[in-house]
């Protein structure tokens, strides 16, 4: 099944488990799917039940290695190729030193990797060397991979004639042989950097060379908690975007204390109040009231009063002053020195008229010279009304001082009742002002110079008025508005609160997912790097604990807690150079065989330096192991492994090695070095050589098959008894001859010849001691058989024997 | 020194030109080499000790070398036919001869052999005086 599709399951039944609320729950899965899909569930969209598996990725595919072909790279000259790979099984690949065993390993890396880990730590001269000098024709490396689909796909990458840049090659890819565009060229082939199914001494040696963040990022893909890390990465992109609004806030209400501290007025007082100690806490609509309106509640009133100073006009008294002082001029011209006579005259008139009225003419009562008669009366009658209308003149400008006097009275207490509160209200804001005007208002009388202190005073009431308006709207516009400000981003943050809740509440129940899945993962591996210490380990006295993977970011590192004879440490510091190397199979081969890793096959390169010889069973077993689900390709410089494998009876294909003059490299399959011995003894026999030297040679290739196939049976005899391995190979070690050897594989010790020779007639027919002797004698030049017949029965000797 | 049989055969073995001899030709040139040296041995005890000569066994005849031809053509003598006789063994866990160490010691060979005979002629005279 699909890597993602399985981690996806994983992840529900961890949260299910875990008993995550549904929406944080769907909240993780979504974040899972993708940045659309975790939107949509965040807009409140509903989640679908799996993802697509158009969305997760498809299948990966499963591949073998069929054939590797390379020519002129690295110490292989003319084109090798080798071909029919088993597909699951051991294939081991024995060569000597420089026997171009390695440039094929290398090859397939490079194929793979576009680099190789030989090369990626080694100063460029190492690099340069990529290319073989005999060979003149182009370098190409070519791999015939077959999936487990049926499908051939055929890996081509070729260098032009002559080149020395290594990166100048063309790769081509086919397809059950059709070629496929660059751009097709499956995902999988560029996964071999994460599961590396190449081992060679370099990557064993990484558990020491490496710094422990590398052996980290070694072994953190494998566990392919990747999608995980991802999901986690939405979310918190998501968060944070919450996170900082909240930040955001908490800093700018910090900032508005701060400003608001600074208004030395009510209103900012007002404001801290609203806002109080903590963010959280905020009277908003008190907030967002006070911003709005421009004025503390304590200094509405003295505001007020100020404005209505200034946009109200002020009466004027002047002309009403000026009025009352005409009035009064007029009324003291009417009232002059004579009015009063005039009046008594008038008086005296009409009594005089009335008394003529009655009494007729006659003398005058008053001078009694003068004689009242018409005449008289006539003049009198004039005069009485000149006189009356005098008097009438005099109380009309009674009259108009009069009222001008009520319209000064009115107007002094209009502007009174205007000015008076407005000081009243200003006085703590505008003392000095204010006291000037209620002097000059107290002062305020018929006088103009009265009224000139008022307005003056006024004026200036006025002007400061408007100053101190002006002054608290500025005081206030910033502030206002950093209210505002903050009021609206305090809202959105109460109105985030419950998805934020959601994503902290979604990223805890994914940490806790994703530390049980990885426990479990990891649980795994380490538990199969055990098993592959546990028998690559034998006489080793440390024992390896389960591996650890550590910390986050620069701090990541691999831990491998060990025991050395029971005392607990770090396996790093107690191993030795070989146990180091067992220690990296141990760690590495799980990565290689990963059940995710898109490769059915690993190389192992040289897994045998520096193991004790104990070690190799072992490692025959772990391969074995292996190899019954991988194909498991193994290059190798000694005959050590071959023959443990031989040995434990392991089922395995192998095939030699060898390198000629001119970088021709030559690979011959074989199951048994006596088999390799005989067929070589067989071409020699139809070969065109002189006959002394083909006698020679053929009788060498059959003693040594002789010795071979004796020494094997002497080796699994004394192995199947439970002798030390050391001991075998020491006992081995002392014989030369191919008799002596003879003894040991039939005896287990050196016996006498007679005694020899006896046992070979009686067991193995009378031509065996015969050939044996025949083939002894011709090394010193000495023809007693026919060489074919030498062959046949050396082949027949040799089958007795096995 | 006329090239014999078996040095030439060994020269086309390592030139790769014979056919059908394959991956054989490591340990066979090896055989070859020293079969080379041995028959040049031979050559130095008929002349210098006949009794010597009829020895079968390899081992004393190498040790008696160093007495009768000197030391240090004794001691290259000796270390050749061992490295030969190595390469040609099958031993566990090892695997044949490489080509540069076989043409090392073929190179090694023409020198001993060429002085193992011209030391019949140089101090064959001691010897019969």
């Amino acid at each position: 099944m699909n890597d993602t599709l399985v981690l996806y399951q994983e992840l529900t039944h961890h949260l299910r488990h875990a008993a995550t609320p549904h929406a944080a729950a769907d909240l993780v899965l979504a974040a899972f799917h993708g940045d659309q899909t975790l939107d949509a569930v965040l807009a409140g969209e509903s989640l679908l039940p799996t993802p697509e598996a158009a969305e997760v990725g498809g299948d990966t595919p499963q591949a073998f290695l069929e054939e590797i072909r390379v020519a002129g790279f690295r110490g292989i000259g003319q084109p090798v190729t080798v071909g029919r790979l088993p597909k699951s099984r051991l294939t081991v690949f024995v060569g000597r030193n420089g026997s171009g065993k390695s440039s094929l390993a290398e090859a397939v890396e490079y194929m793979l990797t576009e680099d190789s880990l030989r090369w990626a730590q080694r100063p460029p001269a190492f690099r340069d060397g990529w290319r073989n000098l005999h060979h003149r024709s182009a370098p190409e490396i070519r791999l015939g991979l077959r999936l487990d689909s049926g499908e051939k796909v055929t890996l081509h990458r070729t260098w032009p004639a002559g080149t020395a840049d290594l990166d100048a090659s063309t790769l081509t890819t086919t397809r059950d042989g059709m070629e496929l565009p660059p751009g097709q060229v499956s995902q999988w082939t560029g996964n071999a950097a994460r599961y590396r199914p190449f081992l060679s001494a370099r990557d064993l040696e990484r558990v020491m060379t490496a710094k422990p963040s590398e052996l980290y990022d070694a072994i953190a893909p494998l566990l392919g908690l990747g999608p995980l890390r991802e999901a986690d990465a939405r979310l918190q992109r998501r968060r944070k975007v919450y996170d900082d609004r909240v930040k955001a806030v908490k800093a700018a209400f910090t900032e508005l204390r701060e400003q608001l501290g600074k208004v030395d007025d009510d209103r900012g007082r007002d404001a801290l109040t609203a806002l109080g100690t903590q963010a959280g806490r905020a009277n908003l609509t008190r907030l967002a009231d006070l911003a709005r309106s421009d004025t503390a509640a304590s200094e509405e009133h003295a505001a007020a009063a100020a404005r209505r100073l200034t946009e109200q006009e002020l009466p004027d008294l002047g002309p009403a002053l000026a009025a009352l002082t005409d009035a009064e001029t007029a009324l003291r011209t009417a009232t002059g020195t004579d009015s009063g006579a005039a009046h008594r005259a008038a008086e005296l008139l009409r009594g005089a008229l009335d008394l003529h009225r009655d009494r007729g003419d006659g003398p005058c009562p008053v001078c009694r010279v003068g004689t009242l008669d018409p005449n008289w009366r006539t003049a009198a009658e004039e005069e009485v009304t000149r006189l009356a209308a005098a008097a009438e003149a005099v109380r009309a400008a009674q009259q108009a001082y009069a009222n001008a006097e009520r319209a000064v009275d009115r107007l002094i207490g209009d502007i009174r009742r205007l000015l008076e509160p407005a000081a009243a209200a200003l006085a703590t804001h505008l003392p000095t002002q204010c006291t000037a005007v209620r002097d000059a208002l107290a002062a305020l009388g018929p006088g103009p110079a009265t009224w000139d202190r008022v307005t003056a005073a006024h004026a200036d009431l006025v002007t400061a008025a408007t100053d101190w308006l002006a002054q608290r709207y500025d005081a206030w516009r910033e502030p206002g508005a950093a209210i505002r400000r903050w009021v609206d981003a305090a809202t959105r943050v109460y109105a985030d609160a419950p998805a934020l809740a959601l994503l902290t509440q979604a990223r805890t129940a994914l940490d806790k997912a994703d530390k049980a899945i990885r426990a479990e993962r990891l649980g795994s591996f380490a538990a199969q790097s055990n098993r592959v210490w546990q028998k690559l380990r034998q006489e080793s006295n440390v024992e390896l604990h389960h591996l650890r993977m550590e910390g986050t970011n620069n701090t990541r590192r691999v831990l491998f807690p060990a025991a050395a004879d029971g005392v607990e440490t770090n396996a790093l510091a107690v191993m030795s150079q070989g146990e180091l190397h067992a220690l990296g199979l141990a760690v590495f081969l799980p990565r290689a065989c990963a059940e995710a890793s898109p490769y059915r096959f690993v190389i192992i390169d040289d897994p045998v330096q520096s193991m004790d010889p104990s070690k190799i069973d072992g490692l025959a077993e772990v391969l074995r192991d292996v190899a019954l689900t991988r194909q498991v390709i193994v290059f190798t410089h000694d005959d050590r492994l071959p023959e443990a494998i031989r040995r434990l009876d392991i089922e395995a294909d192998i095939r030699q090695v060898t390198r000629r003059e001119g970088s021709i490299v030559e690979v011959r399959k074989t199951c048994d070095p006596a088999d390799r011995y005989l067929d070589d003894a067989r071409a020699l026999v139809a070969a065109d050589i002189p006959d002394e030297a083909k006698y020679l040679m053929v009788a060498g290739f059959c003693r040594s098959a002789i010795e071979s196939v004796s020494m094997d049976r002497y080796r699994a005899a004394q192995h199947h008894r439970g002798t030390p391995y050391q001991q075998i190979q020491d006992a081995l070690g002392g014989i030369h001859t191919v008799k002596d050897r003879l003894s040991l594989g039939l005896f287990g010790r050196i016996v006498p010849r007679p005694e020899l020779f006896a046992r070979l007639d009686r067991d193995h027919g009378t031509k065996a001691s015969r050939t044996v002797q025949a083939v002894a004698k011709a090394v010193h030049g000495d023809r007693t058989m026919p060489v074919a017949a030498m062959v046949a029965n050396t082949a027949a000797l040799v089958s007795g024997l096995r | 020194m006329s090239t014999s049989v078996y040095l030439s055969t060994a020269d086309l073995l390592l030139a790769g030109v014979i056919r059908g001899a394959g991956g054989a030709w490591p340990r066979a040139c090896a055989w070859l080499l020293r079969h080379e040296l041995e028959m040049a041995m031979d050559r130095f005890w008929a002349w210098a000790c006949p009794d010597i000569g009829r020895t079968t066994a390899q081992r004393p005849k190498l040790l008696l070398l160093r007495h009768y031809a000197g030391p240090e053509l004794g001691c290259r003598a000796g270390y050749l036919w061992w490295a030969l006789s190595r390469a040609g063994h099958h031993h566990p866990y090892e695997l044949g001869i490489t080509a540069g160490e076989l043409a090392r010691l073929r190179t090694e060979l023409i020198d001993v052999v060429a002085l193992l005979d011209r030391a019949q002629e140089r101090q064959g005279r001691a010897f019969t005086q």
